[in-house]
């Protein structure tokens, strides 16, 4: 029995599924041992679920599909503003405290911007162009928030109700469901032939299209996933605030920060934007709690280094070390 | 000729880069099963003809007929949908997937065919080239020549009615080129189709091609018969210079 289950894992497609399970039945059960209400690894967890969502979408776009997009902060920002508008409009007439319904529409609001602002931009624009010009999406939505007052509050933004808050538990198990279904939609998108051309892409866009494949059809898809996942993580992390306003939502914090974890973790691996993710959250605690005053220097320097001596991340050392046994 | 013979019609293609003017008026027919190849001297506008047919640029004037209809203009993945595949005189393989990663990619996205056998299909063309034993080593660590046999097998997976070579045999040893040339052979044995053949080894197309088309300056000097070709006064111009008088 025991031989059987070892040489399932081994065998390297169910490494990481066996991972994944195992560290969300981990994870699932951590809430049993500590006081929830108070205990700061939880909203450290919690913290580090939302990332994990962001970071896998900005993955699939850049790690698989090689166009480096830097819109993810307004397609977080979006996601949360449209969870606090549905809920102060009372469109939806649901429960929307942590309601599925208002999660997924503020997931598919971000994906309607991804798709009528990438088709113009993936079609025309490569590399660094693409980068720079997903970069003023963030910076059009930040202006347009900020004017429209009526709507969205101006700089101020916009109240919900924090009365319903009880427990932080919930943020738990939704941030961990969350940070699994994307790892989930990441891992199934990159095995079936969507990834193949995806891969394709990354290396040759040329070559990929002429060999059939519809190379904007997929850049534009990879791109309105990972608005997808923003978005969502977005209207959780709204949920958690309840005061939503440019300055904490479209924070270009929520831009670099998931680029990189994925890039200290690996991308374009499966795997890496999770590590990267617990790895930079907790750099960030840390420094937080015992070098207060001069913390981002000391979080920085150390990303220099890792960026230094692992440029293939945190998941790439492991080829390293084994290769070097050979 | 028999036009209804005829799987692709170049008709009056111009095409011009700034002021440089690369292809001026060019007519050309492939015909099916036909094996053409396609020289000149450097700087000749022939790979600018295979980027004019797979519409990676699309020509000034002028006009693309593949099995009677018109693809001007159409974009690159649909051209290769409608059956013309191609290899680029710089290798273009896909160095971080796997030879048969590659294989499949061509074969499932290359033609309008059903998802069953891809993988029966990727694996038939691997063996047509003689790359089954290297099917999983990534392609960054081929050789030069494997990897050119693998684009071949790129190009062949997706069941093209016309195969575009672009100096397939530039680089490579004379036991390679060898080896090279029989792969096509074979592959031309087995499946039908058409190819039009660029390549700097004259020798080579005149031995080989049922017909050669020599561009010189954008424009079309030569067209016909090995042997006839071979011995016009202008391609022996355009290679060796004016005789001396």
């Amino acid at each position: 029995m025991i031989d059987k289950i070892y040489s399932y894992i081994k065998d390297k497609r169910h490494t990481n599924i066996f991972f994944t399970v195992l560290g969300a039945l981990i994870f699932a059960i951590i809430p049993l041992f500590t006081d929830v209400e108070a205990s700061y690894l939880i909203y450290f967890l919690f913290l580090t679920f939302i990332h994990i969502v962001i970071a896998q979408g900005w993955n699939l776009i850049a790690g698989y599909a090689g166009q480096i997009s830097l819109g993810q902060n307004a397609f977080f920002g979006l996601g949360a503003y449209t969870t606090a508008l549905i809920w102060l409009h009372d469109i939806t007439k649901t429960g929307y405290y942590f309601d599925p319904v208002v999660m997924i529409l503020s997931g598919l609001a971000p994906v309607v911007l991804a798709i009528i602002i990438g088709i113009p931009l993936l079609s025309r624009l490569r590399g660094d162009y693409f980068a720079f010009g997903t970069l003023g999406i963030g910076q059009i939505i930040i202006v347009v928030f900020l004017k429209a007052r009526a709507i969205t509050g101006g700089a101020d933004g916009l109240h919900i109700p924090s009365t319903v808050y009880e427990s932080m538990m919930p943020y738990y198990y939704t941030g961990l469901l969350l940070a699994l279904f994307a790892i989930a939609v990441v891992y199934f998108i990159t095995r079936s032939r969507i990834g193949f051309a995806l891969r394709a892409i990354r290396e040759d866009e040329m070559s990929a299209a002429s060999h059939g494949v519809f190379i904007l059809k997929y850049k534009v898809l990879a791109f309105a996933v990972g608005a997808f996942l923003a978005g969502i993580a977005g209207s959780l992390y709204a949920y958690y605030l309840f005061h939503i306003n440019p300055d904490s939502v479209l924070n270009m914090n929520w831009l670099f920060y998931p680029i990189l974890m994925c890039v200290l973790g690996g991308t374009g691996t499966i795997m890496g934007p999770v590590i990267g993710a617990f790895f930079m959250t907790a750099i960030f605690s840390f420094g937080d709690v015992y070098f207060a005053q001069t913390h981002p220097i000391v979080s920085g320097v150390l990303i220099i280094l890792v960026m230094k001596f692992m440029p293939t991340g945190i998941i790439g050392l492991k080829d390293r070390i084994l290769s070097r046994g050979k | 000729m028999d036009s209804s013979n005829v799987v692709l019609r170049l008709d009056k293609i111009c095409k011009s880069f700034g002021g440089l003017q690369v292809l001026v008026d060019l007519d050309m027919n492939v015909e099916r099963d036909e094996m053409l190849g396609l020289i000149g001297p450097n700087g000749a506008g022939k790979s600018t003809v295979f980027n004019v047919i797979t519409s990676i640029y699309r020509p000034d004037r002028g006009d693309i007929f593949f099995l009677g209809e018109k693809i001007t203009g159409l974009a690159p993945h649909k051209v290769c949908h409608r059956g013309i595949s191609r290899t680029y005189q710089l290798v273009k393989t896909f160095l971080k997937m796997t030879v048969l990663e590659n294989v499949m990619l061509a074969s499932v996205y290359g033609g309008k065919h059903p998802d069953k056998g891809t993988m029966e299909r990727a694996l038939e063309t691997l063996e047509l080239v003689e790359l089954t034993p290297r099917k999983d080593i990534l392609a960054t660590h081929l050789t030069l020549s494997n990897r050119r046999l693998l684009e071949i097998a790129m190009a062949l997976a997706s069941m093209p009615v016309l195969t575009l070579l672009d100096e397939p045999m530039a680089g490579l040893t004379t036991v390679e080129i060898h080896k090279l040339l029989e792969v096509i052979k074979r592959a031309r044995d087995e499946r039908k189709f058409s190819i039009i053949w660029i390549e700097h080894r004259v020798d080579a197309i005149l031995d080989f091609c049922d017909r050669v088309v020599v561009l010189d300056y954008g424009v079309k000097i030569a067209d016909g018969k090995p042997d006839e070709v071979a011995n016009d006064p202008k391609f022996i111009e355009a290679y060796l210079g004016e005789p001396a008088a």
